[in-house]
């Protein structure tokens, strides 16, 4: 009788480690052994944010640069004449209601780095910095050079001059929570808009 | 004759295995980063993995020991995060990336040579009464940069960080990005984090 007892709180106490240790250590992905995980892995901390996952950031990124390499060619012939255009980060505009408008720029930045993977694109396209950032890095490392002082920023023909502008903007429901995101190039000249993409997902979750 | 754990040892067994369960459970779980802060590591790896995409990239594929030449002069890394990245640490980044083989090896077969920044050559006209024409010939064609962004999720006691580090090189004479390319991961972590 005794032992029946045993041996009953032994299979007991191995089915409450199992059961306990399944669930008390259950960790989010840890990736390899340096501790870095995939960009394309969706992590817990991600699923519940109620923010955009950033492989959605990524896929976003990824659909609209793919767009606008597929409307290059067109793009070029109809508004340019053929000629290369040159580009330029405009504005975000973040209507969004938690959204950080850094995350915004973090795909911006990716559209740009996808873009100039492609020789097809920077043949059409070039891609400078803002005329701030010109400035500075004027200013940084020829300022002062002999023979350098007082080189001007060459003026850019504004007819082949474009601003890559985005909008973002979400739509807050209890348990649902959808986002839109929308990236444009507009001619510096008349401001026409030359491009866009959108791009939409939708979170549903208990909480939101 | 086998031997028998008599029912006693049985019932030790039983009544220790759980407390020693509950004993060990801490530290396993412990092992789960508290910080999704960039490691050590991180540094390595961004850095010589940004060298072998320079090298093999679009920008230096066509170049020759005939090209024209390059002259690239190199900043510390911006950064954009949420972590605290002290002076060194963006320096770090940069300076292994231009000091790589891979790097080293570019000077004579793509005609590219990198100079000193310009921040250490003001520090060093500034310290050195000597050098003050020091770097008089450095006359830079192109800048090459670094910005290290993070985008952070966090639910209850789940955060992650996804950091992308972006290098690039830009022509000096119009501000043309003649390359640029990225280095992407995520570090997560679980329970009160402290970062």
């Amino acid at each position: 009788m005794h032992i029946r007892a045993t041996r009953g709180a032994l299979a007991l106490a191995l089915i409450a480690t199992v059961v306990i240790a399944s669930q008390g250590c259950n960790m989010p992905p840890k990736g390899d052994s340096s501790g870095r995980v995939p960009a394309g892995t969706t992590t817990r901390g991600e699923a519940g944010s109620g923010l955009m996952r950033t492989d959605d950031l990524i896929s976003a990124s990824d659909r609209i640069a793919t767009a606008l390499a597929q409307d290059i060619d067109s793009m070029t012939a109809r508004d340019f004449a053929n000629r290369r255009v040159t580009v330029t980060f405009g504005d975000i505009v973040n209507k969004t209601s938690k959204m950080p408008t850094t995350d915004f720029e973090y795909l911006r930045d990716r559209i740009k780095s996808r873009l100039m993977e492609s020789q097809h694109v920077r043949n059409n396209v070039r891609f400078i910095e803002s005329r701030a950032r010109r400035d500075e890095l004027h200013q940084r490392e020829l300022e002062g050079e002999p023979g350098l002082t007082g080189t001007s920023q060459p003026s850019v023909d504004r007819d082949f001059f474009c601003f890559l502008n985005g909008n973002m903007y979400s739509v807050d429901r209890p348990e649902t929570r959808l986002y839109y995101l929308k990236f444009e190039l507009m001619r510096a000249s008349d401001g026409e808009t030359v491009f866009s993409k959108d791009y939409e997902v939708k979170y549903v979750a208990p909480g939101g | 004759m086998t031997p028998r754990t008599t029912p006693r040892g049985v019932s030790a067994l039983a009544r220790a295995l759980p407390l020693v369960f509950f004993a060990l459970l801490p530290g396993a779980c412990n092992r789960e980063s508290k910080s999704t802060r960039l490691a050590a590591d991180d540094f390595s790896v961004m850095s010589s993995e940004m060298a072998a995409r320079l090298r093999a990239s679009y920008f230096l594929a066509h170049r020759g020991p005939g090209s024209p030449p390059i002259t690239v002069a190199v900043s510390k890394v911006d950064h954009l995060t949420t972590d605290l990245i002290s002076d060194g640490e963006k320096w770090y980044l940069m300076d292994s990336v231009v000091s790589s083989e891979a790097m080293r090896a570019m000077e004579q077969e793509k005609n590219i040579r990198f100079v000193i920044p310009a921040e250490r050559l003001a520090s060093l006209r500034r310290r050195v009464p000597e050098a003050s024409e020091a770097g008089a010939e450095r006359r830079p064609t192109h800048a090459m940069t670094a910005l290290i962004r993070s985008v952070t999720r966090s639910a209850g006691r789940d955060r992650t960080d996804l950091y992308s580090c972006e290098f690039r090189i830009t022509q000096l004479s119009d501000g043309e990005q003649v390359w640029s390319d990225r280095f992407e991961f995520k570090r997560t972590a679980f329970g009160r984090a402290y970062n």
